[in-house]
């Protein structure tokens, strides 16, 4: 029987949507994007027959990827992480020399040189972008602007 | 582990606190380890990789800035990377010996497929890097996809993409397992 479309219907998730979701997330709703999850869920209540066989077909593949190998940490691996740490005395370097070039009244110098630097940095940074991916670096601060970097050579996006 | 807390817990290790230290390694250690072993297969580079993102944690720590980032995400990119790093030198070992077999998984399914675990490890091992990565951070290490897509630096929607090729990828290499099932 035809009835008017409420607003809950307006909000339902297509079935096409829905499928695509399981596709690319499995078959667990917890592990859907969290802005989807609400409108699935519905979706879901709502036909249960349309989305259960989805649901089950995403979940085999789920299970399956489950049985692959997991490695716990040997205790020999976390004992030589732990050795590895900073000691109390770590400080950080870049202070150290900060103060020191201080004392020295270097600080004027090291503003024009950093100055410099970054206008090499400018000149430089097409070509450091443009090698996407391009493995760790010696530089951790340099390790984390490898965040903003596109992907890989190795594989397509 | 809460951003906060990581936060936290990285600025005291890089003031070389033990408590903070052993935090650090009980909790991020595991999930470093799984995802560099999910994405080389070979547990012995897993390790390597593992031991390696945590040197650069303990270096990079004295200098962490709470807030700027999210000490999990910079963790799980600078594993990433070492593990690409990996991969590209083995791809170079590969294209340097020609003649050589493929050291990937070898097509005896009947062989693999008494093995579930073997099998999967073999096709996860199949995939594209960048699906692998996907399926690893969003499957393995139960990310959502915008924690995922910041990791690799995509958009939400090319993540999707990615895992939906991925999984795909995977079940048609999988098929007669996931029957099984």
């Amino acid at each position: 029987m035809w009835r008017p479309m409420t607003d809950a219907d307006k909000q339902m998730m297509s079935p096409d949507r829905f499928a695509a979701l399981a596709g690319g997330f499995g078959g667990d709703l917890e592990r859907w994007p969290p802005s989807e999850r609400e409108v699935a869920r519905r979706l879901a209540a709502a036909r249960p027959t349309l989305t259960e066989a989805v649901l089950a077909d995403a979940r085999r593949l789920d299970r399956t990827l489950d049985a692959a190998p997991a490695m716990s940490p040997s205790p020999e691996l976390r004992d030589r992480i732990v050795r590895a740490a900073p000691g109390p005395a770590a400080r950080p370097t870049t202070s150290a020399a900060w103060r020191w070039a201080a004392g020295l009244g270097l600080a004027a110098g090291l503003a024009g040189a950093a100055a410099a630097g970054v206008a090499v940095a400018v000149a430089l940074a097409p070509t450091t972008l443009a090698r996407p991916h391009a493995g760790p670096t010696a530089d951790p601060v340099e390790e984390a602007a490898l965040l903003l970097r596109e992907p890989s050579d190795l594989g397509e996006v | 582990m809460g951003a906060d807390l990581d936060d936290e817990l990285v600025v005291r290790a890089g003031r070389g606190d033990p408590a903070a230290i052993r935090a650090l390694v009980s909790h991020k250690l595991p999930k470093v380890l799984g995802l560099a072993r999910r994405m080389l297969g070979d547990p012995g580079d897993a390790e390597d990789v593992a031991q390696e993102t945590f040197l650069r944690a303990w270096r990079f720590a004295p200098r962490w800035r709470p807030g700027h980032a999210r000490f999990d995400t910079w963790l799980h990119r600078v594993a990433l990377n070492l593990c690409y790093d990996r991969l590209r030198r083995r791809r170079r070992m590969t294209h340097e010996l020609p003649d050589q077999a493929d050291p990937g998984p070898g097509p005896d399914r009947d062989l693999q497929a008494r093995d579930v675990g073997r099998r999967v490890d073999a096709a996860l091992r199949m995939l594209p890097p960048r699906q692998r990565e996907a399926i690893v951070l969003c499957h393995y290490q139960e990310m959502t996809n915008i924690e995922a897509a910041s990791i690799m630096a995509v958009s939400v929607e090319a993540l999707e993409s990615l895992l939906s090729r991925a999984r795909r990828a995977l079940r048609t290499d999988l098929a007669d397992v996931a029957a099984d099932d």
